[in-house]
């Protein structure tokens, strides 16, 4: 069981934390290829075997084979040297080196372990995992698991540990592996805080927070990748390892430094003492705080309502309006032209933006082409999103046709959800939550092509809508659901300084980074449907002036 | 050469013509020691012959060779028997060659191979599998779960043949391994029970397995040959037991028990160049002076020479840095300035003192020439693929085979097979010649393959080669199906022209195959249980009953025969009563008339 046996971490070893600490914060301003350097001769030193692997920058590891282990399994212990906060992980990186050399001494351990000193836990240490099971000569085994470890400044002491567990497009470490961490964590006394809860929050357990922490949760998991800071355990994701990353907060609280260190000890030693890999269900989870969990029966419903919404309000945009069923096979190939050859443009797209984007050799000529492209992107939002100003004489279909894209565009949207819904539960409930404006566009344009009903409904909302010009719920209905909105709202009030810059930069480039699939799922999902529907709205024959007419 | 000190610690020669033993302690870096336990035993001459099934041999009288061994070989015609048990991860870069050239350590888990004398192969096999039973019950191994699905012929590896057979016979080199077979306490009983000692006296008497499992690396091995003068042949049996000591650790165990509690702070050991106060120290490497005796390092000193009627030479050799100090019990006899030799004499029990002043001041490692590592790659459930690095430490290039041996559950893809030298893709053909490709059958025969290989001095090969992995069968998956299922070791012989110069092993690999989620089926199995149940009830109700108003039901019943029948009884009841109503009424108005007359 987690946390049973006593972690010797303790004592003595804090004397030798701190050696090592002192000895690193003189060191803390070399480069990461010198610092590898002197850490290597350390790890030696404690009888570690040391290699590097050199990507675009060079990663230290260092393997403890188990005595008379069978060199099947290993456990990592990921030591960025700059933590995601860009400081110097100077309390991590004393930790990991004390920890090398007390592993050594022991002799129970079965499965090997691994230490890496990468330059940070994105890019780099992602990198170290993808040639861990591609092209490294010296490899202990397959990873079972890995805590990622942070520990900013000198301090002795700490407050409580920050725990992230998001991976990458929606995989989530095995909850027991969480729970070994957390239950460990709270034998040491040590508060565990999620979602970034700050620490006088931490130990609360009330309905707001839980809920806080959950929100909070679906959103993490949906941006996990494409948001700065990257805390690490999305580098493991993929390639069946479970992830954790802890970071030790503050520098007051009642925690020393070696408390930290027996969390890593006693999970590995719980890691250790398993004879099977993680496996089952466990996968599938949202947690509201360190010891509550919503479980896949209880979550997945929800989006499987909003998939199905799409799918009723899709068969509504063919049964609501003239268009019959016989009409629509008739026009189905048009459709599939129409919706093929935008889904190729958006192809086309999505993979030229992240290659112009690796092309540009300045941060400045970075910086100012993502602007180009958000500009480029908020232009076409609004354009299109205006169908009413741009009416075109002779480029003209017929509302039957658009109807049905508007249709078809609903119906691929649901697909989508629906594709999603155990991959990435958040990707899909955002994406569904997000683009649901699209499902009133059908109505709107139908008050627009026939009289506008002044008859109340029972909704106050939908008597207020009533009573809007049409011109501008539609207005609102597209820009709302447009992807980069979405992008600008959450990158500006959401992410603080910079957020929208680096949100379209990390979304865009994360896939050849991280291989975080989210730009591919948002612009060959979402963003077609939505232009689909756009187009369909300015080219389709509604009287958009008349019906203003009979308005006024 | 005063640089170095070469120890060849403790060296028990016994010039006995049926038994011999040796032990030798090797000093090697970072304050490990290689520990080499040698036992020989020879059989007294005799006649081997083929045996049919059934036939018991004849041989009853076997001296210092074990009793329980011999009729095992005679009556599976078991020429040559070679068993392995090896743990641990061997570590070519500190302690270089593996001792004896690897050619008595197998690769993790238990290896056995034998040559066998048998008109045909499936022949062969039938002994193979008596052979591997009857040493699976008697080493209390796994061994009898040796089937045809993990059985292999090699042949250039493991070639070493010195019997000829009956012409009517051939002799058949066959071969398995147990990759994930944990080796245990319960190996080593048996294997001391075969010693003449019985792992009572002589350097036998130093292997307890607490300690010897407490290495860093151990391995067991059984050589039996047979040798043969014209018709009289003997069995040679060879045991050895190595094993890396950490020494440090030892003593650690030793003063404080087995959990590695912190260092208490006076023990610290800090480096004083860097800062260091009563918070802070920078720890310093191993430490380079130790005092240690042979009881702290195995638990018990030796329990005086093998037999008592014999003298025991005892050879060690030390020079600067290293002190030998023979505790008790001991008779120096010769001590030559060279190789100086001490002799176990008598049943006093006997222990050394080593005291050294420079732990690095140590024989030169002989390095090992081919450094080899093989890794999985990929990550699915589906496929994988397999990594082979080696690495040619020589100034001469180095040839050897690469035999390996999947499971038929990894479907091996030649065509996938890539060479890269040196970071540079090449056409394999130039380094790497197929010698031998055995498919697998599912469930029937494992992969087997064997890889000619030369590489240049001083490169590096890497040989990547991809699989799939196939289903199993529900019933085939082991209780642990999530552990991953284990991939024997391969084997790494090199030649040169003069013959077999040393083997190496590989490590063993764990691969993950798609594995069911075995608590799913029941949870099925209920659900569609109760549903069927359901579904079954109510269709049989719609089958057979129909669905009626109760108008119609009361219109029905009345229809029924045993309304029929009451209604006929009722009926008849009626008209019985109303004819005795009928003939009271008649009989009444009969006297009422007869009244009135």
């Amino acid at each position: 069981m987690p946390s049973q046996v006593t972690s010797y971490f303790r004592e003595s070893e804090w004397n030798i934390v701190r050696g090592y600490r002192s000895e690193l914060k003189k060191l803390q301003h070399l480069p990461t290829e010198e610092l590898n350097q002197i850490a290597e001769e350390w790890l030696t030193d404690s009888g570690l075997k040391t290699s590097y692997h050199h990507g675009d920058s060079s990663s230290l590891y260092a393997i403890m084979h188990a005595s008379r282990g069978e060199d099947t399994e290993a456990m990592v212990l990921s030591i960025p040297w700059k933590t995601s906060d860009g400081h110097f992980n100077l309390g991590g990186a004393s930790i990991g080196m004390a920890l090398g050399k007390y592993f050594n001494r022991m002799s129970i351990w079965s499965k090997n372990i691994i230490i890496v000193f990468t330059e940070d836990s994105h890019k780099s240490l992602r990198q170290w995992v993808e040639a861990y099971h591609t092209s490294l000569d010296k490899t202990a085994g397959s990873i079972e698991a890995a805590i990622i470890l942070e520990y900013n400044g000198e301090s002795d002491h700490f407050d409580y540990i920050e725990m992230w567990y998001e991976g990458l497009n929606g995989q989530l470490p095995n909850l027991d592996f969480l729970n070994t961490a957390a239950q460990i964590a709270y034998h040491e006394n040590i508060h565990v805080s999620l979602q970034n809860t700050p620490g006088e929050k931490v130990t609360l357990n009330t309905y707001k927070q839980r809920l806080k922490v959950f929100v909070k949760g679906i959103i993490g998991l949906c941006l996990s990748g494409i948001v700065k800071p990257i805390n690490g355990a999305e580098s493991f994701s993929g390639w069946s390892i479970q992830a954790v990353t802890l970071k030790a907060r503050g520098i007051k609280g009642p925690n020393d430094i070696t408390q930290m260190g027996r969390v890593v000890d006693s999970t590995f030693r719980s890691v250790n003492n398993l004879l099977e890999k993680f496996h089952q269900s466990f996968f599938f989870y949202l947690l509201m705080s360190p010891r509550y969990f919503v479980s896949i029966g209880t979550y997945l419903p929800s989006a499987v309502l909003i998939a199905v919404s799409y799918a009723l309000s899709s068969l509504s945009c063919l049964l609501n309006t003239n268009v019959s069923i016989s009409s629509f096979l008739n026009s189905i190939s048009q459709v599939l032209i129409i919706f093929t050859s935008i889904e190729f443009a958006c192809f086309l797209t999505a993979n030229l933006l992240p290659f112009l984007i690796f092309r540009t050799v300045t941060d400045d000529d970075k910086n100012n082409l993502v602007t180009l492209i958000i500009v480029g992107f908020s232009t076409l939002n609004i354009v299109l999103s205006t169908p009413f100003l741009w009416k075109s004489k002779y480029l003209r279909i017929s509302s039957k046709l658009s109807y049905s894209l508007i249709s078809f565009s609903l119906f691929f949207i649901s697909m989508v959800i629906t594709m999603l819904l155990i991959l990435n539960f958040s990707l899909a409930l955002l994406i569904g939550l997000m683009s649901l404006p699209l499902t009133f566009i059908q109505p709107i344009l139908k008050s627009i092509d026939i009289q506008p009903s002044k008859s109340i409904e029972s909704f106050p909302l939908m008597n207020y809508l009533n009573t809007m010009k049409p011109h501008l719920k539609l207005f609102i209905c597209l820009f709302v659901s447009n992807p980069i909105f979405i992008i600008i709202v959450t990158g500006s009030s959401y992410l603080g300084d910079n957020g929208v810059y680096n949100l379209m930069t990390n979304l865009i480039t994360s896939w050849n980074d991280l291989q975080c699939w989210t730009w591919y799922i948002v612009m060959l999902g979402w963003f077609p449907a939505w232009l689909t529907i756009s187009f369909a709205c300015l080219l389709g024959k509604f009287d958009f002036i008349t019906s203003s007419k009979k308005l006024q | 050469m005063n640089f170095w000190v070469f120890l060849s610690l403790l060296w028990v020669s016994l010039a006995h013509q049926y038994y011999n033993e040796s032990l030798e302690i090797t000093p090697l870096p970072r304050n490990n020691l290689l520990a080499q336990f040698e036992f020989e035993v020879k059989s007294l001459p005799q006649e081997i012959k083929y045996h049919e099934n059934g036939t018991e041999s004849s041989t009853t009288h076997y001296t210092y060779f074990p009793r329980s061994v011999g009729p095992l070989l005679e009556n599976s015609n078991t020429r040559e028997l070679h068993l392995r048990f090896t743990q641990g991860w061997w570590d070519a870069e500190l302690w270089g060659k593996v001792p004896s050239d690897g050619k008595k350590s197998g690769g993790t888990g238990v290896e056995l191979w034998a040559i066998i004398e048998a008109p045909s192969s499936s022949q062969a096999l039938k002994h193979w599998y008596k052979l591997s039973k009857s040493l699976s019950g008697f080493f209390c191994a796994s061994l009898n779960f040796i089937d045809d699905s993990i059985t292999t012929f090699p042949l250039s590896s493991f070639a070493e043949e010195s019997f000829k057979a009956d012409e009517a016979n051939k002799l058949f080199l066959i071969r398995a391994a147990l990759p994930s077979e944990p080796i245990c306490t319960e190996n080593l009983t048996p294997f001391l029970k075969l010693l003449p000692t019985r792992g009572k006296a002589g350097v036998s008497s130093l292997l307890d397995g607490h300690k010897i499992f407490d290495s860093l690396w151990h391995s067991m091995s059984i050589d039996i040959k047979t040798q043969c003068v014209d018709d009289v042949c003997n069995y040679q049996m060879d045991q050895s037991i190595y094993a890396i000591i950490d020494v440090p650790r030892c003593l650690r165990k030793h003063e404080e028990g087995a959990i590695a509690k912190p260092i208490q702070g006076e023990n610290l050991r800090c480096d004083t160049t860097k800062d260091h106060d009563i918070w802070k120290c920078f720890p310093l490497g191993l430490p380079t002076e130790l005092n240690y005796d042979l009881e702290t390092i195995f638990g018990r000193p030796i329990r005086g020479s093998c037999f008592t009627d014999e003298v025991s030479p005892v050879k060690v050799n030390f020079k600067d840095g290293w002190k030998i100090d023979i505790k008790e019990g001991l008779n120096i006899n010769t001590l030559s300035s060279d190789h100086p030799i001490y002799e176990i004499k008598g049943t006093k029990p006997v222990n050394i003192d080593f005291n050294i002043s420079n732990t690095t001041n140590i024989p030169k490692i002989e390095a090992a020439p081919l450094i080899v590592s093989r890794s999985l790659t990929g990550y699915s459930q589906d496929k994988g693929g397999f990594r082979v690095s080696f690495t040619n430490t020589q100034d001469n290039e180095v040839k050897f085979i690469y035999f390996e041996s999947l499971p038929w559950f990894t479907r091996l893809y030649l065509n996938t097979l890539r060479a890269t030298v040196d970071g540079k893709e090449v056409d394999f053909s130039d380094y790497v010649h197929l010698k031998h490709y055995l498919p697998a059958i599912d469930r029937k025969r494992p992969s087997h393959m064997e890889l000619e290989v030369i590489i240049p001095a001083h490169k590096t090969l890497i040989l990547n080669y991809k699989f799939d992995k196939s289903l199993l069968l529900y019933a085939e998956y082991p209780p642990d199906a999530n552990h991953g299922f284990s991939v024997e070791p391969a084997v790494i012989t090199v030649f040169n022209d003069s013959g077999k110069l040393f083997e190496l092993r590989t490590t063993s690999s764990l691969i993950t195959l798609p594995t069911p989620d075995f608590s799913m089926p029941y949870n099925v199995i209920i659900l569609t249980g109760t549903v069927m149940s359901l579904a079954f009830g109510s269709v049989v109700n719609l089958l057979i009953k129909d669905i009626i108003t109760e108008e119609e039901y009361e219109k029905l019943a009345a229809q029924g025969k045993l309304q029929k029948l009451i209604a006929k009884i009722r009926f008849r009841i009626k008209f019985v009563v109303t004819t005795i109503k009928n003939i009271i009424f008649n009989v009444k108005s009969l006297i009422a008339s007869l009244v009135r007359k």
